[in-house]
């Protein structure tokens, strides 16, 4: 990183603004870290920030939170879950050729008052399909998935049946070859561990783990297509902090690669960049926000660090071949602040 | 997008130096309570009259965007702070947004920070898992497994953790959610024997509802407290604040009064009263001694110092009416000295009485070996002999009777005997009581402790003067002339044996207790036993 002082000015600055503000927000982008489209949720608003840089506040019911923000033909898809008089369900909002607004949901033929987690399945820029987590209390949730006509949903398909505890965490995403890959994290009695299911030909496979079993949580999966497999990272805990890991899928099985992040790494998240990927993640003590450079197998190439303390996941502005910006919400939120951290 | 211009950041900047400095911070000694947790612990709040839509701190009834220093004196920190008063120190590590992956990830280094010094902190308030509900998607168990750790980290660093179950953020939290994190909560608080608080009740009356008085919620006039709040009527404008800017259901100030309120009654009125030494004292030869107490009621954890310097802290967790340590430590041979106190919550108790004690090396002695009495005694203050065992400075006697029970002059038997030569004797003056089966035992004594008690010990007899059988006098004026069962053991003189008349015709043999027999005119000593048998 570039040790300018306009520069650490800057990150000081965030460090006060952001951390005085950052007791509840979250900043979510497309898988595409070029594509400049992010949205922004600071308590009850949430901000989508187009990749022309204009910035609209959506409206969404009260209780609402997303999860998921993926891009559509001539628009986007979120995906959340709202919380209302006791219920929990899954919310979507679509935004189509400047047509904004809420999505249905798959049916929910069982009334059952817990569906979060949802993921949008999209596949050349049209919806796919959906999975989410769906269960009568928090610790006894199934996983389940359904598929999109482009018109209706059809029925929801069982992925994984409720199990010893809780299930949660659950990312997905669609492989080169049109099957699904949902990835979350389930408790096996003993402690989460990251397990992993996939859809071909309509079929989903037993859900497996992905990783050899230990006695530390494994949590916060990601996933991301790539070539013609996928990668996943992860935050796994040794029983005194985590650490991000990461796992290569080849279309057929996954290979545990080594920590890609160092002690006290957290809360992972996978971004395409051209044929590669970014791997970006929150590092504690010092307080960074790591870019990782991924190849197709999970290599890992250059580094780019901003210190920071917030907790705020930044956003990355789109700059094709240059420097990352990493952007965070600023004093006003609809305007971002912004530092640049070189390639290492 | 922008970039943010350095000429509008400086200002800010330099205002949040400026508040660093005078930041609220600890003074030497102080007792030091570090609060762990999320954007409550932080003391997020919504003042409607702040006028902004992100958080704002309730410090001192303004308002601040800017300062990380400012949430020192915030939520329930700043109140159990000056409620605590001098002396106590409570550090807000609250993180706004946190979840527990990212608190286990920073707990060590919070630890190392603020607790380097042992002893400097007193407890660790730990509250976490509300954004691991919704924000991180982190189940209830991995929080639950997280919070684990954190208070295996601090029992590790002899500070008490107080478990604090998550706050509901209504507008956030369904009930259902809200409760597994929190069952899992409390039952780890069981699980680690750790106090815990759950401020659920006062918050929200134990309802799935909570009251609008303790939250900042859609046009919030602070009104009392009717047990339901209007969940269903959601901030519409954020920008102002008079109707919704409060949806995230942060606790307004007097939600954070009930909440500290709620965290008082977890800590004690008073530290611990000083404990009551008892082991070890004297003299010891074991040099890693195991350091026994008692008086741990309200106790949570204990200091044990050895000789002034040395100190080790202990959980009571496995204290009951007495607790039992072993530091693990070899102590040098010669003179020690110990103490030990209590903490709890609101800090450290008084020390001890000092106990005094010695570690020697030196070797008890093997147990000596009784040889007399031994068979049948006609006296009943027998004379005890037993061979001398090397190293020995002196004995103990022990006298037990065919049931077992010791002497009832065993506690004054011979204790402490000294003995040089080469066979060890004592006569005791209280008598044995009545005819049974008795075994002596001895043990040796010396600086290294006592030896065992001789094994299997020496049988003998004490047999008593049957009161049907004929006394002596009775044959003085009555001659046996004939054979008949008669017995009689008794001490006699020589001068009243010899006004005793014995036919010398009558088959009667007189024995002495040394074996002397005479059919007729025998002498004895004074004080013999003399036994006349048929």
């Amino acid at each position: 990183m570039k040790t300018d002082f306009s520069k650490l000015v800057a990150c000081a600055a965030f460090a006060l603004l952001v951390g005085a503000s950052a007791a509840d927000a979250q900043l979510l982008r497309t898988v595409d870290a070029g594509g400049g489209l992010y949205l922004q949720q600071v308590m009850s608003r949430a901000l989508i920030h187009e990749p022309d840089g204009e910035v609209s506040e959506l409206s969404m019911p009260q209780g609402t939170s997303f999860r998921r923000l993926e891009r559509l033909e001539g628009g986007w898809m979120a995906g959340g879950q709202v919380d209302v008089l006791g219920l929990t369900d899954i919310f979507l909002f679509r935004s189509v050729d400047g047509e904004r607004s809420s999505f249905p949901a798959p049916p929910n033929p069982a009334e059952s008052p817990l569906r979060i987690n949802a993921v949008p399945l999209v596949e050349g820029g049209k919806l796919k399909g959906l999975a989410w987590i769906e269960g009568v209390e928090v610790r006894e949730t199934a996983v389940y998935a359904a598929s999109w006509s482009g018109t209706d949903w059809a029925p929801a398909e069982l992925v994984s049946p409720i199990g010893p505890g809780t299930q949660i965490g659950l990312t997905g995403t669609v492989l080169a070859d049109g099957s699904w890959l949902l990835a979350w994290s389930a408790y096996d009695g003993n402690d989460d561990e990251i397990v992993w299911s996939r859809r071909a030909e309509g079929v989903w496979v037993e859900p497996q783990p992905l990783h050899a079993p230990n006695d530390q949580p494994d949590i916060v999966p990601s996933v991301l297509a790539i070539g013609p497999g996928a990668l996943a990272a992860w935050a796994s805990s040794d029983g005194s902090t985590y650490r991000v890991r990461l796992a290569s899928f080849d279309g057929n099985e996954w290979s545990d690669r080594p920590f890609v992040g160092p002690r006290r790494s957290v809360r992972p998240n996978l971004i395409r960049e051209g044929q590669g990927a970014q791997l970006l993640f929150r590092t504690l003590v010092p307080y960074t926000w790591t870019l990782l450079e991924l190849d197709a197998a999970g290599a890992v190439g250059r580094r780019a660090e901003v210190p920071t303390e917030s907790t705020f996941q930044p956003g990355l502005a789109p700059r094709p071949g240059l420097a990352p910006l990493f952007e965070w919400p600023g004093e006003d939120i609809t305007v971002p602040m912004s530092t640049e951290a070189d390639w290492q | 997008m922008a970039v943010a211009a350095v000429n509008r950041l400086l200002p800010a900047l330099l205002f949040g130096a400026a508040l660093a400095l005078i930041a609220t911070s600890a003074e030497a000694g102080d007792k030091t309570y570090i609060a762990i947790g999320d954007s409550i612990t932080q003391g997020s709040s919504h003042p409607a009259s702040c006028g902004i839509c992100p958080v704002v701190f309730d410090c001192t009834g303004g308002c601040s965007t800017t300062s990380q220093t400012n949430r020192e004196k915030c939520g329930y920190v700043r109140r159990l702070d000056a409620w605590l008063g001098a002396g106590h120190y409570v550090r807000n590590e609250g993180v706004g947004a946190e979840d527990t992956s990212e608190a286990l990830s920073r707990f060590a280094s919070e630890m190392n920070s603020n607790c380097g010094t042992p002893g400097d902190c007193v407890a660790v308030i730990l509250m976490h898992g509300t954004n691991d509900m919704d924000k991180a998607s982190i189940s209830p168990e991995s929080a639950r497994d997280n919070m684990r750790s954190m208070i295996t980290e601090a029992k590790s660093r002899n500070i008490d953790v107080l478990l604090m179950s998550i706050v509901r953020r209504v507008y956030m939290h369904t009930h259902t959610k809200w409760q597994a994190y929190r069952d899992l909560i409390l039952a780890l608080a069981g699980e680690q024997d750790l106090q815990s608080v759950d401020p659920h009740t006062p918050l929200c009356n134990n309802n799935w509802k909570c009251y609008n008085d303790n939250y900042w919620i859609n046009g919030d006039t602070d009104v009392p407290p009717d047990g339901i709040d209007d969940l269903d009527e959601g901030p519409t404008d954020c920008t102002d604040p008079g109707e919704g800017d409060n949806d995230l259901g942060h606790l307004d100030p007097d939600g954070y009064d009930v909440l500290a309120d709620k965290i008082k009654d977890a800590f004690p009125a008073n530290t611990p009263s000083a404990p009551t030494p008892t082991t070890p004292t004297g003299t010891i030869t074991n040099t890693k001694p195991d350091f026994v107490w008692s008086g741990v009621s309200t106790s949570r954890w204990f200091e044990l110092e050895v000789d002034g310097t040395k100190s080790w802290w202990e959980d009571a967790v496995h204290c009951g009416s007495t607790c039992t340590v072993n530091p693990g430590v070899t102590l040098a041979e010669g003179a020690h000295t110990w103490r030990v106190r209590g903490r709890n919550l609101r800090g450290m108790g008084s020390w001890s009485a000092t106990k005094s004690f010695t570690v020697s090396t030196i070797q008890p002695p093997i147990a000596p070996t009784p040889v007399a009495p031994t068979g049948e005694l006609w006296e009943s203050a027998p004379t005890y002999e037993w061979l001398p065992v090397s190293g020995a400075t002196e004995y103990d006697l022990e006298v037990r009777d065919s049931g077992g029970n010791l002497d009832a002059s065993a506690a004054a038997l011979a204790a402490g005997t000294v003995c040089t030569a080469s066979l060890c004797s004592h006569v005791e003056g209280t008598v044995l009581t009545g005819t049974d089966d008795y075994t002596l035992k001895v043990k040796a004594r010396n600086s290294g402790g006592d030896s065992p008690l001789s094994e299997p010990g020496l049988g003998f007899t004490i047999r008593d003067c049957d009161a049907s059988v004929k006394d002596l006098q009775d044959f003085a004026s009555t001659p046996v002339t004939t054979v008949e069962t008669v017995e009689h053991c008794g001490l006699v003189t020589a001068a009243t044996l010899g006004a005793y008349t014995i036919d010398p015709s009558g088959d009667v043999t007189i024995f002495t207790r040394d074996g002397f027999a005479a059919s007729n005119g025998f002498s004895v000593n004074s004080g013999t036993l003399i036994v006349i048998s048929p």
